[in-house]
């Protein structure tokens, strides 16, 4: 029995509309007419108590409540507060309580928005479209119009008082009106969120078509999602978003759609438990189950056969369901459309036809959707076994980059998504950014390479997630901030950077606008523009195959193309009509520079201001003398490598591609595993200790990919090690990571011990400490209960691994 | 030899591979899928989306 997490609560049993195509009042279902007006305060209380009990039984962290009807808000902006006060306090403290109320928008008010606000409810709006389409069937009881009534509070709720509780708008679709009509009329409306309803029906009751056998519903569903699709997806559209879900291998977010388990319970105005109230379309009482919440706890419900029967997957579709080729994208579509008398719901869809058009449409418009199992973002055991000796081999390495692909490209796009639906982002910015996505796409067209030799970028990453996790920043500069995103600097706008960056090393013409920090410009990977072209916050970049042009107020210079793809350092040449073509500015390009050993090359970044997020104390620039001691001393260190610890040069040839020169002291312990590639380090004065510093961070880069793509331990309460506390990493996590890299600092000191050199001394305590320090740690992490087997193996690896080291 | 087809993916299933998706189709995508992409990465950000399965009728 799986556990409900989502419960619809008719709080009104009646409607101000008499909408005909309503599946409450107009089907066969007529239960609604021996039903309360409202629900009591003592049904509210009793309900909050169950969901409690379920809450506590099932250890649920997080559970839906849905204000619904009939229409919720003739319940009364008091009654609907003391609703909302009974479900906060029987569940405060125990789970996270999310609550939405949909409504026909018609009585909406500043009143209700002001209590929804102070509850944190969201409100979701029907509308079928422009006046003409709503009309059609959403009126009064006197045959009025409700579009400006609804109108009006769906602008009410789009003002920015209201916005942040603004769910969306549901429309049903009838074939009379012109699809992409309706699209354009609900998008004017500016809503964060869409759905397309087909209108409920059964094999009984057949929907309304335009041809007896056709697929007249998803044709107006694919004329909308080709619409959608050209406007470079305005909006969510549920019905589109489950689709694409589903194809990726994830689950539908729609019970009308997919595979996935149904959850939800409904109560109605007098406290009893119905199954999902679409069943009212099918039969008098369909979703009845004779159990309520004075008498029956939630587990109850569960079991009962109508609700058990929606919760297996496949297995209870009817045998055409299970043969199609689209079956787990479509899930047999809505339950209550596969009614027929007679044989009941073991029937495909009375859509079904519509439902496999239209999926199989936006299947192939996005050829490149597919899950994980088919693509290469995970890690194999062939990978994982050399990885969790310690050791890997470039292709283990090459798997685990693969990962940081694919989770790079989900950050970037979820940075343009965030930035696109955030009120607080300026609507210039949001254009900007807008721009800079479609130049990264279309330098993308013809110059894949290029765009994922900056996506690859390790500090992208970490720019990515400070943005997302919208948390308290640390300026590049070291200045606290207040905690708002830094605008236009590195919040959204360093999409402009990346965009520019990719159009160089494509050598695509574009434009971009680009932020300007703290008085230089940068450009990720390649390097920046110093000083300020100007203090003005952005420039415009413009590139082509000779020339990348900086626009400002103040001044507009160039560089050669050719010279940053090259890493060349060179003064910008000023553009400004008075001055001869040539003429070297005070303004001057600084590239990030590259460490070179044979068979390696590692980027040296020491401008990037991302880097200020991973390390506590990143270096300044290094001048040319500085640059060259780390030269030196990573030539002797990578020689060390090869010769004495060659066991783990291939996964740094594979996977080492940045290093940051921090103080000394300042190793970006937790923070590792959001860049990874990147070493940071200080330049030690035996490179013997600079070739430890690479093989030891490194390993935390490996474990760090590995966490982002397996399970190694449970989020539960744990013991931990003897680990600092890190705020930025969970305790079990730095725990594992300090094990793994510590069982390469012990093999690295007793290779040295071994080789019998001026420091085998010093070199066979540091081992023996190591090993010690190791075992400890391996036996405190065998015998803590939060690991999974994966976890676990790992841990029997690098014992082996451990044993087999010896003096 | 161990060919493609005899590795077992260790990677769970509930994740989504974005690796060749162009960044025009990437889009398409909604968030409660780009959050099993980056979940782990941005752990919290997933907070207040849809249930799985959600009943229709409200969003």
């Amino acid at each position: 029995m799986l556990p409900a997490d989502q419960f619809v609560l008719k709080v009104h049993s009646r409607c101000d509309l008499a909408c005909d195509h309503c599946y409450v009042y107009e089907s066969a279902d007529q239960s609604w007419r021996g039903r309360p007006l409202a629900v009591s305060r003592d049904v509210a209380s009793r309900l909050a108590l169950r969901i409690a009990e379920h809450v506590k039984t099932h250890e649920l962290n997080r559970v839906e409540v849905v204000l619904h009807g009939g229409e919720p808000l003739l319940a009364g902006v008091s009654r609907l507060r003391d609703i909302l006060l009974e479900l906060e306090g029987a569940l405060s403290g125990l789970c996270r309580l999310d609550v939405k109320v949909h409504t026909n928008g018609v009585g909406l008010t500043a009143d209700f928005c002001d209590l929804f606000a102070a509850h944190g409810v969201s409100v979701g709006v029907s509308l079928d479209g422009d006046r003409a389409a709503n009309d059609r069937h959403r009126l009064y009881r006197n045959g009025r119009s409700s579009y400006d009534a609804a109108v009006g509070a769906i602008r009410l709720l789009a003002s920015d008082r209201y916005r942040p509780l603004y769910a969306g708008l549901l429309c049903t679709i009838d074939l009379a009106n012109d699809p992409v009509t309706v699209y354009e009329s609900l998008l004017a409306l500016n809503p964060p969120r869409i759905d397309f309803l087909l209108p409920h029906a059964t094999h009984d009751s057949p929907p309304a078509r335009l041809a007896a056998a056709g697929t007249d519903y998803a044709d107006w569903l694919i004329a909308i999602f080709d619409r959608w699709q050209a406007d470079r997806y305005p909006v969510r559209i549920r019905t589109f978003d489950s689709i694409t879900a589903t194809l990726a291998g994830a689950d539908s977010s729609t019970e009308a759609l997919g595979l996935a388990p149904v959850r939800t319970v409904v109560i109605e105005t007098d406290g009893s438990y119905e199954q999902a109230d679409s069943l009212k379309v099918t039969y008098d009482g369909a979703a009845a189950t004779g159990l309520d919440v004075f008498r029956h706890s939630l587990d109850s419900v569960l079991q009962h056969p109508g609700v058990t029967g929606r919760q297996q997957g496949i297995a209870d579709l009817s045998p055409t369901c299970q043969q199609c080729p689209v079956v787990t994208t479509c899930g047999g579509g809505m339950y209550a459309h596969r009614y027929r008398s007679g044989t009941g719901f073991d029937n495909p869809s009375v859509y079904c036809g519509d439902l496999r058009k239209l999926i199989e449409h936006v299947r192939d418009s996005l050829p490149h959707v597919r899950p994980a199992r088919d693509g290469r973002a995970g890690l194999t055991d062939q990978a994982f076994g050399p990885v969790d000796q310690g050791f890997s081999d470039a292709g283990a390495v090459a798997d685990l980059a693969l990962g940081q692909r694919s989770l790079q490209r989900g950050l970037i796009a979820a940075v343009y998504e965030a930035t696109m639906r955030a009120s607080a982002i300026s609507a210039s910015v949001r254009e900007q950014s807008r721009d800079a996505w479609q130049t990264l796409a279309t330098v993308e067209g013809s110059q894949p390479g290029a765009v994922d030799a900056v996506l690859r970028h390790p500090y992208l990453r970490t720019w990515s997630e400070w943005y997302l996790q919208g948390s308290a920043r640390t300026a590049p500069d070291g200045q606290a901030s207040s905690g708002q995103v830094v605008e236009p600097a590195l919040g959204p706008a360093h999409l402009g950077a990346i965009a520019v960056t990719a159009a160089i090393r494509g050598q695509v013409k574009a434009r971009a606008t680009v932020p300007v920090l703290a008085g230089a410009l940068y450009l990720p990977g390649l390097g920046r523009l110093v000083p300020a072209v100007a203090d003005i916050g952005r420039a415009i970049v413009a590139v082509d195959a000779d020339w990348v042009t900086v626009r400002s107020a103040t001044g507009d210079w160039r560089l050669p193309t050719p010279g940053l793809l090259a890493g060349e350092s060179c003064r910008a040449e000023s553009c400004l009509p008075d001055r001869p073509p040539g003429t070297a500015g005070p303004v001057r390009w600084e590239p990030v520079r590259v460490l070179t050993a044979p068979g390696i090359r590692v980027a040296l970044d020491d401008v990037d201001p991302c880097r200020h997020f991973l390390h506590d104390s990143a270096a300044s620039r290094l001048s040319e003398a500085d640059f060259a001691r780390w030269q030196d001393a990573f030539s002797l260190a990578w020689r060390e490598i090869t010769a004495h610890h060659e066991a783990y040069a291939p996964a740094l040839t594979a996977g080492l591609t940045t290093l940051t020169p921090v103080a000394p002291g300042s190793v970006a312990r937790g923070r590792a595993r959001r860049a990874f590639g990147v070493v940071g380090a200080w330049l030690p004065a035996d490179p013997v200790l600079l070739a430890l510093l690479l093989i030891r961070e490194f390993q935390r880069a490996k474990l760090g990919a590995i966490f982002d793509l397996c399970d190694l331990f449970e989020p539960v309460e744990r013991p931990l090690g003897r680990t600092r506390p890190h705020a930025d990493q969970d305790p079990l996590e730095r725990l594992l990571s300090d094990t793994y890299a510590g069982l390469a600092v012990c093999a690295f000191w007793g290779t040295r011990a071994a080789l019998g050199g001026d420091d085998a001394a010093p070199a066979r305590e540091r081992y023996r400490r190591w090993h010690g320090r190791t075992a400890a740690a391996i036996g405190t992490l065998t015998g803590c209960a939060a690991l999974t087997s994966l976890g676990h193996e790992l841990i029997g690896q690098l014992r082996i691994g451990l044993q087999a080291l010896s003096l | 030899m161990v060919t493609s087809e005899e590795l077992r993916p260790i990677a769970p299933a509930a994740m989504v591979d974005l690796g060749d998706v162009p960044l025009s189709e990437i889009l398409a995508l909604g968030p409660e899928v780009l959050d099993m992409t980056i979940g782990r990465a941005v752990p919290g950000r997933s907070a207040g989306t849809a249930p799985v399965a959600a009943f229709q009728s409200a969003l």
